[in-house]
């Protein structure tokens, strides 16, 4: 009976009840929308930070992130890395040497960071100097197999990097660094093999890749590494139980998670989350006044009919029981219109992704990565549910009081003010 | 016929002997250390002539060679503001001095590229000395002679895997009376690239101390043609016995 009498209430007056209905499904369409597109963007965003150079887990020397000598290396990095692989054979490791240098052309010096890398496997998981961003020339493995005569080791650098030096592929470049002996200076010649372009301009300008026997060679740290990286393919839970037991197990070493290792993209992605947040209580609240307006000026309109209805014998919560379930009514009706044309928007961006350099014009940065072109909206279920609900709810609140109210009013009191 | 395969012979034995049997290598080491000698003691002004600044300074120079480690020690004289900044080379090991905090600091590979008080030379330039001698294959281009001097135009390429930056280097070397004078030396970025960098040039062959040597050293750099660093010396003293002590970062206080 209050159910028919609800649905009836709800489809006398349309025009209010679709007012109410686009609100709801506007706003929770949006929010879908906008929760995919950000999850998409903070996954982007991790994913091609991690491949800057980073790792999902870096494994160090104890006293490497506070002092990073050539005296903190890690000794015999593929014995660590066996212990690993044999735990996790899931977990890609690469081994990296690195150390501020100077690189040399001609007249043209820069100091820089160069970063000595297992060609082959380094080229399966960085995305600085892969077959995707070399502009000119070759990769390092590439380099490596094509020119086994070749009397100089080969190097990648950034493209404005290649730019200042005005160095062109083939052309030889000199590294000059302090080795671990601490002697005097040691220097040694390699051919520019590849020039990558990440759109970092940190890493365009001062970063350039060697391979890592090389940089050992020069250094004096024969089979040592600064880092290992591992990669994973685990979701971020499974990935920080990993962690955790690689801490115990590594103790020797010190075991960080990218989030760690990479404090300011760590910041920066957690940032955007919380601005998304913030951004999505204010939108509920607009929506939550939105309906509690249009609930009021319904409870009001009507008070002469609910006045009627108390007085020919209805109880009180029957009353609050039909505004009540209007507004239930309402809000699932909407919220399930939300849902589909939200999920709707959503599998486009999931198939389709958004091309950030199409809708900005630019390209954008954030946090020390650069986002790609295109990402691709993700929806976490659990975050889903607790948004349709989260709406359902604050409906339902707000209706309560108008509801309660318009119970209570004296049937004499309602009809003489109307 | 004989006769000319044996006046063939004759000039291709003298052409190989004349590219292989020039000491090349030895001519240029001679040359480089002109104004070094054993040991030399130097006062010199250096005239810096760039877009932002021009910069006069008087310096004093010692050099010992009398080692297999190279020594080498600058003081500035002038101007007031400058006077007292020293620079010390031992080996590959530079560091300098600051007067007025009195600080040293040793030079680290970041340093390298940065120029020498502000010259077109580079902290670099002053570690690289030897390397003309060490790190190139040379070839005669040309030879000619002009008044008494035998010229030599001497074409360095650097050997395989030499850690050098330059593709290429022309030195322009004379003989006259027994002594290897340098002329000029221009640097090439890439060995056919039709422009060089910079350009090192020596003029001003003046009596110093019973030695004939040249006295100005004129560095300019190709794409800034207005630009120039001039080292022109005032007086050297050769192979005096210069003590030990002089080349340590005590001398600096």
């Amino acid at each position: 009976m209050i159910h028919k009498l609800a649905l009836r209430n709800l489809l006398r007056n349309k025009r209010r009840s679709s007012l109410t209905s686009v609100i709801i499904v506007f706003a929770f369409s949006m929010m879908i929308l906008f929760m995919g597109l950000s999850d998409g963007g903070h996954k982007a965003m991790i994913d091609i930070g991690v491949r800057m150079g980073l790792g999902h887990i870096i494994v160090q020397h104890d006293s490497y992130s506070d002092d990073p000598a050539l005296q903190h290396l890690i000794a015999k990095p593929e014995q660590v890395i066996e212990q690993i692989t044999q735990q996790y054979p899931t977990l890609t490791a690469v081994t990296r040497l690195r150390v501020d240098a100077l690189i040399q052309a001609g007249r043209h010096g820069v100091a820089l960071t160069i970063s000595g890398v297992q060609p082959n496997k380094e080229n399966q998981v960085s995305a600085i100097a892969d077959q995707k961003a070399i502009i000119a020339g070759q990769t390092l493995p590439q380099f490596s197999q094509d020119q086994q005569m070749q009397r100089l080791g080969g190097i990648v650098i950034g493209e404005t990097l290649a730019k200042n030096l005005e160095v062109r592929i083939g052309d030889t470049v000199t590294i000059t660094a302090k080795p671990a002996s601490g002697a005097d200076l040691a220097r040694s010649a390699f051919m520019v093999a590849g020039i990558f372009k990440t759109g970092l301009h940190e890493i365009d300008t001062f970063w350039a890749e060697v391979p890592l026997t090389s940089l050992q060679t020069l250094l004096e740290v024969p089979n040592s590494a600064s880092q290992i990286a591992l990669y994973s393919q685990a979701n971020p839970e499974t990935l920080a139980a990993i962690t955790q037991q690689l801490t115990t197990a590594l103790s020797d070493y010190d075991v960080q998670p990218w989030q760690t290792a990479a404090p300011e993209l760590y910041s920066a992605v957690t940032l955007d989350a919380a601005g998304m947040y913030l951004l999505m209580l204010i939108v509920y609240v607009v929506v939550a006044v939105g309906i509690l307006n249009t609930v009021l000026m319904s409870t009001f309109r009507r008070q002469k009919e609910f006045g009627m209805m108390i007085a020919l014998g209805s109880r009180a919560s029957t009353v609050s029981k039909v505004v009540l379930l209007e507004a239930v009514y309402l809000s699932a009706f909407s919220l399930s219109i939300g849902l589909a044309l939200g999920l709707w928007g959503h599998y486009h961006f999931a198939t389709e992704g958004l091309n950030f350099k199409e809708v900005f014009g630019t390209a954008m940065e954030a946090g020390g990565v650069l986002l790609p072109e295109k990402f691709y909206s993700i929806l976490d279920t659990s975050k889903l549910t607790l948004s349709v609900l989260f709406v359902f709810l604050l409906t339902i609140i707000v209706t309560l009081i108008p509801a309660i109210r318009a119970g209570h009013r004296s049937p004499l009191a309602a009809t003489q003010d109307a | 016929m004989k006769q000319l395969a044996f006046l063939f012979l004759c000039l291709a034995s003298f052409v190989s002997t004349a590219k292989t049997d020039l000491p090349l290598g030895k001519w240029i080491d001679s040359a480089e250390r002109i104004l070094r000698a054993q040991t030399s003691a130097s006062v010199l002004t250096m005239n810096i002539n760039k877009a932002e600044y021009q910069r006069d300074f008087t310096l004093l120079v010692l050099t010992d060679d009398r080692d297999d480690a190279q020594k080498v020690m600058v003081r500035m004289l002038g101007p007031a503001l400058w006077r007292g900044n020293m620079t010390l080379k031992v080996d590959e090991r530079i560091s300098f001095f600051e007067p007025r905090n009195k600080r040293t600091t040793v030079m680290s590979s970041s340093m390298l590229a940065s120029s020498w008080m502000g010259s077109h030379f580079s902290n670099d330039d002053l570690m690289r000395e030897t390397d003309l001698a060490q790190h190139y294959a040379y070839r005669a281009q040309k030879t000619w002679n002009k008044q008494t001097r035998n010229y030599h135009l001497v074409e360095l390429t650097p050997l395989p895997s030499a850690p050098v930056v330059w593709g290429k280097v022309l030195y322009t070397l004379y003989i006259e009376e027994g002594r290897v004078y340098p002329e000029q030396v221009t640097y090439f970025r890439r060995k056919d690239d039709p422009q060089p960098e910079r350009t090192l040039t020596y003029s001003d062959i003046k009596d110093m101390d019973g030695m004939k040597v040249p006295t100005m050293m004129e560095m300019r750099v190709t794409d800034k043609p207005d630009e120039y660093t001039r080292m022109h010396y005032q007086k050297i003293k050769f192979n005096t016995d210069l003590a030990a002590s002089k080349f340590s970062e005590q001398a600096f206080l």
